[in-house]
């Protein structure tokens, strides 16, 4: 998924979607002319703000995340739902 | 043990015990942070309520929020 480029495993419109999220998540300069008109091609404005607004919510918090030190299974454990790598927000 | 305490369930709130329930049965959110959050409710039901109506529901298809969290989560090399 990292190389996504080069991959033929994503669409087109998926390959704008995770282009987008590389600008917001490393460099705002990714977002240039070519991908805006990718984006507005692919996807209506309402979806654009929705998509960059939950983004900006998932890597924020995946990040205050990596610093607190939790484990799995360390509250409630007693299921088998939230095992998989990856996962969760 | 995490870096910020996990209040014990029992002790929270009706709606915020229903959260972390919710997170117990479902995984996504998960307990962990959703207990964390829990010690300040408007986060808990801020980020909860932003994460529904933005992630599981919404105008966008769900396929496309979903590919886009798990690139987060590689990228930043997050299990969570």
């Amino acid at each position: 998924m990292l190389r996504f480029e080069d991959s033929d495993r994503f669409d087109d419109r998926q390959k704008a979607a995770l282009r987008y999220t590389s600008a917001i998540l490393w460099d705002s300069s990714i977002a240039d002319d070519d991908l805006w008109a990718q984006l507005h091609a692919y996807f209506t404005e309402p979806e654009l703000v929705e998509l960059g607004f939950f983004i900006a919510l998932t890597s924020g918090q995946q990040r205050w995340i990596k610093t607190l030190g939790i484990g799995h299974r360390e509250v409630l454990g007693d299921t088998q739902v939230g095992l998989a790598a990856a996962d969760s927000e | 043990m995490p870096n910020i305490s996990y209040p014990p369930p029992d002790s929270l709130p009706p709606d915020d015990r229903d959260l972390l329930e919710h997170a117990r049965w479902n995984g996504t959110p998960r307990p962990e942070s959703q207990s964390i959050r829990s010690h300040v409710p408007a986060v808990l039901h801020t980020f909860t309520n932003a994460w529904r109506e933005t992630f599981i529901e919404g105008v966008l298809d769900h396929s496309v929020k979903e590919l886009c969290r798990v690139y987060v989560s590689q990228s930043i090399e997050c299990d969570y």
